[in-house]
């Protein structure tokens, strides 16, 4: 009898192909199975366009995650299936719908034919959204850029407030989550504590372990502040009232777009928060990016979000405890956890280092800014239960007439790249000395290829893919210890770090000379500039062209190239 | 009797996606089709038809996933329908919606772990589904007992049901010993005291102070070997980072660890044979984890944490022993090097265990006790 019923019956259902993962990290090139582009195939179907060209741009194979580029007889447009849960999707997509009614400069959704912003295939939700171009990141030189990307980002926070999710969506907040993120960053820095002991024959274990301390009393200062803190009384306003943040914002994810004005894409890990969660990530990664908190940067930020949606002081409060939390050095530490034997090394202390020599400005700029930490007392014991959310009454409205179906809310789509795609940061060679050659060659070979088959883009990409594949094929050295890419993998290109880079200059002959004095993104640059195409690199590029997206795929290659060797 | 059963919004029934509730129906569920006319309404699952027949047990699935959603269409399901019997699974919120659409049925509601807290349920919602129910069936007195502490008119509609184990499948027999030999050699484990943990890696479950505690045990047993049984059970990134922690304590761990990934539910039982001395690690107030079923009925002495309604099924020195500070993997290497040194109290504590589990831990008492209560 048990037997029975432990099993599905075979046979009685379609038993229709259902995205997984299909591995841990993207490919040399991004490659998705072939039932999801077949799929892919079949959600176009479902809306009335016609496609001539479908190119796939990004993928996350870990999660079931892919974007592809379509050419339509109505423009190009982005065809993305989420990731997340159909009903977590669904939260999204209605967040984006929401946003586009309120004239946020956010990629429209394409309805389908049956008038749906969002098509179910395989278990996930299909998106299809205008492809937004030119996309400019914002100048990163001065205060300018940082200025554009936080008015913009106010704007998009006081376009969401109001919202509310359609009927069978996960209810996406983190809006009561602040005491448990900081609980948990604290308990993390536990974890760190241990393996550096366990691993303390590793040359950055004695830095890391000397800094750990330090670093969870800061920790326990924010928390035991945020109990005092208006927090409590913030968040009562409820899910609503505040909106959503975007939760990964950035130089990639807001950019400068044909008006001038900054376009936020990538909306699909939006959830309900206090706003001031996305602005202080930008802050401080920005803080961390150019080595020192400075005033000037932070306040003209502050302003000109200010501008666009004002910071009441309470959140003001908020926002500057959220800042006293060691976000970056958490950022940056966490994938020790992964392989520590990698992490734990040289490289690793001097970041350490120059993590402190950032954070010690940290604390006169917050003070400056009217920040008052407290001082936790010794034996305060951080409490989650103060902080329990009570659940909301049974408000089912019974309708049993109209029994809402979950494909019947209203969807979105995301823009280009997955922000979480690794980046590169180029003050470590990301490749092996050993390696530089092979690598060189195939870049070397890139503009040839691209001149005699453009404009037939796709069957250059094809033939990358062929080359890319028969390297992969050939073994390599043994590679030097290097850095896991998560970890060096800021999200934001980082202005003083690279500076000190990308001002060396090229000898002609630089790939017999010292080959591992230049990073990867200046070699990559460096080729480019020298082939007969004009690629800007900086901008998206017209249909048959190449670049932006080369360069990401030469940055990724060698990046998984490393991982996958690893592991 | 016409009986319905509801299973909760997050798993369907089969286990086909596994779910400790959703095995436990399927487990019950046969038996008690014996003796009523049952129907079980659960959610859709691409795998599943919608509506099927499977022996004398008929399955409805409804689209869940989401709480209210789900509300929605069990009170949809329920209209015009009529169930002598309706037993809800650990879901109070869906009482009220259930009365409001059978009005004169009787309700029985199943709770596996505290879903009675006030971030779960409403006060009015918790006194509503208290006051429509007839009993409160727990997996534990402890699952009870959180429960009266909230709300004391709770008390008298309570009942604790343990739950049980396939005494059969866990037995120490020709075929198990044949097993634990293979595994172990295959997993060059042959001549070392295994210490067994099963479970999901999560910081909840422990493993993490496990693997540290085997810095003390292996300086009096060299000759340990730690099996960590359970895959990452969600592939959000919180636990990813705590499975990678995992992963990078063990490598240095100075015994041993051999981690099995995910192991499906009908292969678990071989790793129970493979072991020599089970331990529960968790650090939450758990209901009561079946695990500690599963070690007596596979005769494994037991190392379990003071936390919920774990201290319930250990008699003390008799088939297990209790860590009243589970943070601390000095407490672990303790108790566990104090066992491991002497053979001759850990097979006593297995047979105790086996004794214990044939006597109150069979699946066969479980279904007699809902039997009582559906009666």
């Amino acid at each position: 009898m048990e037997e029975m019923i432990s099993q599905p019956k075979e046979g009685t259902t379609l038993d229709p192909w259902l995205i997984q993962p299909w591995g841990d990290v993207e490919g040399d090139v991004p490659t998705v199975p072939p039932e999801l582009e077949a799929m892919a195939y079949e959600v176009i179907k479902e809306y009335d366009m016609s496609v001539s060209e479908l190119l796939l741009i990004t993928t996350k194979p870990d999660k079931g995650g892919a974007i592809w580029k379509i050419q339509t007889n109505h423009g190009p447009r982005s065809l993305k299936v989420l990731h997340r849960t159909p009903a977590r999707s669904l939260f999204s997509v209605g967040a984006q719908q929401y946003l586009v009614e309120k004239g946020a400069r956010v990629p429209a959704l394409i309805p389908d034919r049956r008038g749906e912003l969002s098509v179910e295939r395989g278990g996930k939700l299909w998106i299809v959204t205008d492809w937004i171009e030119p996309l400019t990141p914002a100048a990163k030189v001065d205060l300018t850029g940082a200025q554009q990307l936080c008015f913009g980002l106010g704007e998009f926070h006081k376009h969401s407030q109001g919202y509310t999710p359609p009927k069978g969506a996960v209810n996406a907040t983190r809006l009561h989550r602040y005491p448990m993120s900081y609980y948990k960053i604290l308990n993390k820095l536990d974890w760190f504590r241990h393996i550096a002991t366990l691993y303390s024959d590793l040359p950055a274990s004695q830095k890391l372990l000397s800094l750990i301390s330090k670093y969870a009393q800061q920790a326990r200062n924010a928390m035991y502040t945020l109990e005092q803190s208006p927090y409590k009384e913030l968040v009562q306003r409820g899910e609503a009232t505040w909106g959503f943040a975007h939760q990964d914002y950035g130089w990639s994810n807001g950019q400068v777009g044909p008006d001038g004005q900054i376009w936020i894409i990538d909306l699909d890990g939006v959830a309900f928060d206090l706003p001031i969660r996305d602005l202080r990530k930008l802050m401080t990664s920005t803080m961390e990016d150019m080595g020192q908190w400075d005033l000037a940067w932070i306040r003209g930020m502050i302003d000109a979000y200010h501008q666009s949606n004002p910071i009441e002081p309470e959140l003001m409060q908020v926002l500057l405890i959220d800042m006293a939390m060691p976000n970056e050095f958490y950022k940056h530490v966490k994938e020790v956890v992964y392989a520590p034997e990698l992490f734990l090394t040289a490289e690793t202390e001097a970041m350490l280092d120059r993590m402190e020599a950032t954070d010690a400005t940290k604390w006169p700029a917050l003070q400056e800014l009217g920040a008052q930490i407290l001082e936790a007392p010794a034996d305060w014991v951080p409490s989650l239960k103060a902080h329990l959310v009570p659940a909301s009454n049974q408000s089912l409205a019974l309708d049993t007439t109209g029994v809402v179906s979950p494909e019947l809310a209203p969807e979105i789509a995301p823009g280009i790249a997955y922000e979480d795609a690794p980046s590169i940061t180029p003050e470590q060679p990301l490749v092996a000395a050993e390696e530089l050659k092979s690598f060189d060659n195939l870049i070397t070979s890139i503009p040839a290829a691209a001149n005699s088959v453009l404009p037939n883009y796709q069957e250059w990409v094809e033939s990358l893919r062929e080359q890319i594949l028969a390297m992969r094929k050939t073994p390599t050295p043994a590679s030097v210890p290097s850095f896991p890419t998560k970890a060096r993998a800021a999200k934001k290109p980082s202005a003083s770090r690279r500076s000190s880079a990308s001002e060396r200059t090229f000898s002609s002959d630089w790939n017999r000379k010292e080959p591992e004095s230049k990073s990867i993104v200046e070699r990559a640059q460096e080729i480019l500039n020298n082939t007969s195409l004009n690629l800007e690199l900086n901008t998206i590029p017209q249909v048959g062209q190449m670049s932006p997206y080369t360069q990401e795929l030469l940055n990724k290659i060698m990046v998984k190239r490393k991982e996958r060797r690893r592991t | 009797m016409k009986i319905l059963m509801i299973c909760t919004e997050k798993l369907p029934v089969p286990p086909v996606r596994g779910g400790a509730i959703q095995t436990y129906i399927a487990g019950i569920a046969p038996e008690l089709s014996l003796q009523h006319d049952i129907t079980i309404l659960g959610i859709t699952d691409p795998s599943l038809p919608n509506s099927e027949r499977m022996g004398r047990i008929q399955f409805e699935r409804v689209p869940g996933k989401q709480f209210d959603l789900y509300a929605e269409n069990v009170a949809g399901f329920l209209q015009g329908k009529h169930y002598d019997l309706i037993h809800v699974f650990n879901r109070p919120r869906l009482i009220g919606p259930v009365r409001q659409m059978a009005p004169r049925s009787r309700i029985v509601l199943s709770m596996h772990n505290d879903m009675f807290t006030p971030d779960k349920i409403s006060p009015e919602d918790a006194q509503t589904a208290i006051n429509e129910v007839e009993r409160i069936v727990t997996v534990s007195d402890y699952v009870g007992n959180a429960i009266a502490a909230l709300y004391p008119s709770a008390q008298p509609k309570l009942r604790t049901i343990y739950s049980g184990v396939d005494l059969g499948r866990y037995a120490k027999t020709a075929e198990a010993n044949a097993i634990r030999h293979q595994l172990r050699s295959e997993h060059g484990i042959s001549d070392k005291k295994v210490i067994l943990f099963v479970g999901r890696l999560s910081p909840k479950k422990g493993a993490d102070i496990l693997v540290r505690s085997m810095q003390q045990v292996a300086q009096r047993h060299s000759d340990a070997a730690l099996v960590i049984v359970g895959g990452k059970w969600y592939s959000d990134n919180e636990i990813s980072d705590y499975v990678a922690y995992v992963r990078a304590l063990a490598a240095r761990s100075p015994v041993p660890v051999v981690t099995t990934g995910y192991v499906a539910a009908d292969q678990v039982h071989h790793w129970f044979h493979a072991g020599d001395l089970f331990v529960c690690a968790s650090q939450w107030e758990e209901p009561l984890a079946r695990v500690h079923y599963e070690a007596m009925a596979a005769e494994l002495p037991i190392v379990t944490t003071a936390r919920g309604g774990n201290p319930e099924v250990i008699s003390l020195g008799q088939n297990g022993v209790l860590i009243e500070t589970p943070e601390d993997p000095n407490a672990f290497g303790e108790k566990i090097s104090m066992l491991l040194s002497d053979t001759g109290k850990m097979r006593m504590m297995g047979q105790q265990g086996r004794k214990l589990a044939e006597q109150r831990f069979g699946f066969s008492r479980v279904i007699r006790e809902i039997l009582e209560v559906w009666r």
